[in-house]
């Protein structure tokens, strides 16, 4: 009657062991879903009988099928980058000697396809009671993905640094309130500091920024967080020496709240020098010429007055014609005037309040009497007066007027067109002339451009009419755009705020 | 009444050409090149004074107020002539009677000059 409880303590005990192999089912299973899903290959090296086991997803990692492991450190070894198996041999073996963990990284080379790949091998030695090595278990993980991520960002570090110390460009770590966290040597020699003297100071860009440049950059910098394109201009610093250095700046802002950027500024000093050199001898070239250009003028409408005194009406219209001609060479002298004082931002305007249709009927007239072929159609109507400079206006029809009648010598009709928006008067002018090759339709507004076609060089001209009334236009608020089609003709349109005084009260707040 | 018209400018060739033209109506003209004979003037008058204001060495801005602060010159017309673009500006708080934008149309400043004959 003892079978009983022994046949019952057998049947518990194979329930525990099927339980049990159930449980180690289950861990086995996890086990390999945590190897399946991070990518971790377990290896058994059994240093006794030298035999390596390797589960599926460690001959995965080597680029092996499932099965094919030669089961040999040779095996292994055979899988290892020729460059690096060297160390990882060493190490292995220091491993197993020191009674250390392993702990390394190598490459290996997948056989099928030569791609090389990164791993992570750890593991540990297990001794007998004479301190002879038993085997070694560890893991071997593929590092590929943080290896490169690694190289890129070490290559990036690298790049950067070598940026910032190429020495050409001054390169600085900033925020928009003026701090600098970096500044490197280029930026510092800039601005005529050491680096101790820098680091002691704690300067602040905005510290060394002229006072009544302030604004600007504040301007600048609210764009820049606006947008991510970066912001691209010319500034002063103060050096050390209380000297100014012209820089290009360019920066960029990062980061969530767009406080943080990377400035790089340009020491254009020189340029600069031989640009104002440049404008100071075109304003003193002009006024030189100005100053012949008066007597002389003067002098022909005496001699002209004093041939028609005395009833010589052939000669005195011969003098009429070289006064119209004094008048010319005199705009040609304004504009290079113009052009100089507006480069050295030196260029005011004087504002009234005028009726642009008066101002455009005088215009017309002026012009009409430069051309006999053509004729002026004038369209729509402005009944409101503009508040602007007159005379620059007058000045920008005229340029626009003149272009009309001399890019359209075979064309008998220019048409001149007013009107506003309630807010803008608006002004264009047509013309049915050689009009504008698209390729050229880019620079037209730039200083010196002319309309280069080689059967129009017999147009003369220096090229500033376009971009002085751009520049026009733009100090009053406005803007002057154009349409063209080679062949048929250009059509210039400008607008200029209506009351201009009141819009920028009304932008400063 | 005097006809006489005093021409300040520190260019020979302009001084010779406004003179020539000024004569040519029928004015008596004095002329200077120097800045300094222009703000010694007392007693005997011109009608109407034409001054440059590049004068060399002096400014023909400060030489105006001066003459518009004495008694004695307060009262003298003068006309400010200069290539300035800015020369109503100036010539406003110069506190000068009228300006002309050199090179100059020469009914223009026959036209001002009369305008200012006392």
């Amino acid at each position: 009657m003892h079978i009983g409880p022994e046949k019952a303590d057998l049947a518990r005990t194979g329930k525990e062991v099927e339980e049990l192999e159930r449980q180690l089912q289950a861990s086995r299973e996890r086990l390999q879903l945590i190897e399946q899903a991070a990518n971790i290959g377990i290896f058994e090296w059994n240093i006794q009988s030298g035999r390596i086991t390797w589960t599926r997803e460690a001959e995965l990692l080597y680029g092996l099928e499932p099965g094919s492991f030669g089961g040999t450190f040779a095996a292994w070894e055979a899988g290892v980058h020729p460059d690096d198996l060297p160390q990882a041999r060493a190490q292995v073996l220091e491993a197993v000697e020191k009674q250390s963990n392993l702990d390394i990284q190598f490459r290996v080379i997948w056989p099928a396809d030569g791609s090389i790949h990164w791993i992570y091998a750890k593991g540990c030695t297990f001794y007998d009671e004479r301190r002879e090595p038993l085997r070694m278990v560890g893991i071997n993980i593929d590092i590929t993905e943080r290896k490169k991520y690694e190289e890129d960002l070490y290559f990036m570090g690298q790049r950067l640094r070598l940026f910032a110390e190429s020495g050409a460009i001054g390169v600085i770590f900033s925020d928009v309130y003026g701090g600098i966290s970096y500044a490197n040597d280029a930026f510092l020699k800039l601005i005529g500091y050491t680096r101790a003297e820098f680091n002691e100071k704690r300067i602040r860009w905005t510290d060394i920024t002229p006072p009544e440049m302030r604004l600007h950059d504040q301007l600048e910098t609210a764009e820049a967080r606006q947008k991510d394109d970066p912001r691209l201009y010319e500034k002063q610093y103060i050096r050390k020496d209380g000297s100014r250095v012209d820089v290009l700046i360019s920066y960029l802002l990062m980061g969530e709240r767009r406080e943080q950027g990377i400035a790089f500024a340009l020491d254009i000093t020189a340029h600069k020098r031989l640009e104002r050199q440049k404008d100071e001898f075109i304003g003193v070239v002009s006024h030189e010429l100005r100053t012949p250009v008066t007597s002389l003028k003067i002098f022909a409408q005496v001699l002209g007055k004093r041939f028609s005194n005395a009833g010589d009406h052939q000669n005195a219209a011969l003098l009429a014609k070289m006064d119209a001609q004094i008048d010319k060479l005199t705009r040609l002298i304004a504009d290079l005037i113009d052009v100089t004082r507006m480069e050295a931002g030196k260029l005011e305007l004087h504002e009234t309040d005028f009726d642009l249709c008066l101002l455009l009927d005088e215009i017309l007239e002026e012009m009409q009497r430069t051309t006999t072929r053509h004729t002026f159609l004038k369209e729509g109507g402005l009944e409101k007066t503009v508040r602007a400079d007159r005379d620059r206006i007058g000045q920008v029809l005229t340029n626009l007027l003149s272009n009309a009648i001399k890019y359209s010598p075979y064309a008998d009709t220019i048409i001149v067109r007013t009107s506003t928006d309630g807010e803008q008067a608006i002004v264009q002018i047509q013309d049915f002339g050689v009009g504008i090759p698209c390729e050229k339709q880019q620079q037209i507004f730039q200083r010196f451009y002319r309309v280069g076609e080689k059967h129009l060089d017999t147009i003369s001209g220096l090229g500033l009419g376009l971009y002085i009334s751009a520049e026009m236009i733009r100090r009053h608020g406005g803007d002057i755009w154009f349409e063209s089609e080679p062949g048929h003709g250009s059509t210039f349109s400008f607008r200029i705020p209506l009351q201009r005084k009141e819009q920028r009260a009304g932008q400063q707040e | 009444m005097s006809k006489r018209i005093m021409i300040a400018d520190d260019n020979a060739g302009i001084v010779e050409a406004v003179k020539m033209m000024l004569e040519d109506e029928g004015y008596a003209v004095d002329t200077t090149l120097s800045g300094t004979d222009v703000k010694n003037l007392s007693g005997d008058l011109p009608a109407v004074l034409v001054l440059d204001i590049w004068m060399a060495g002096e400014d023909g801005r400060d030489i105006c107020k001066f003459l518009k602060a004495q008694d004695t010159t307060r009262h003298l017309p003068i006309i400010l002539f200069s290539a300035h673009k800015d020369l109503p500006q100036i010539a406003h708080e110069a506190g000068a009677d009228d300006f002309l934008l050199k090179p100059f149309d020469i009914d223009d400043l026959l036209e001002k000059v009369e305008r200012l004959m006392p």
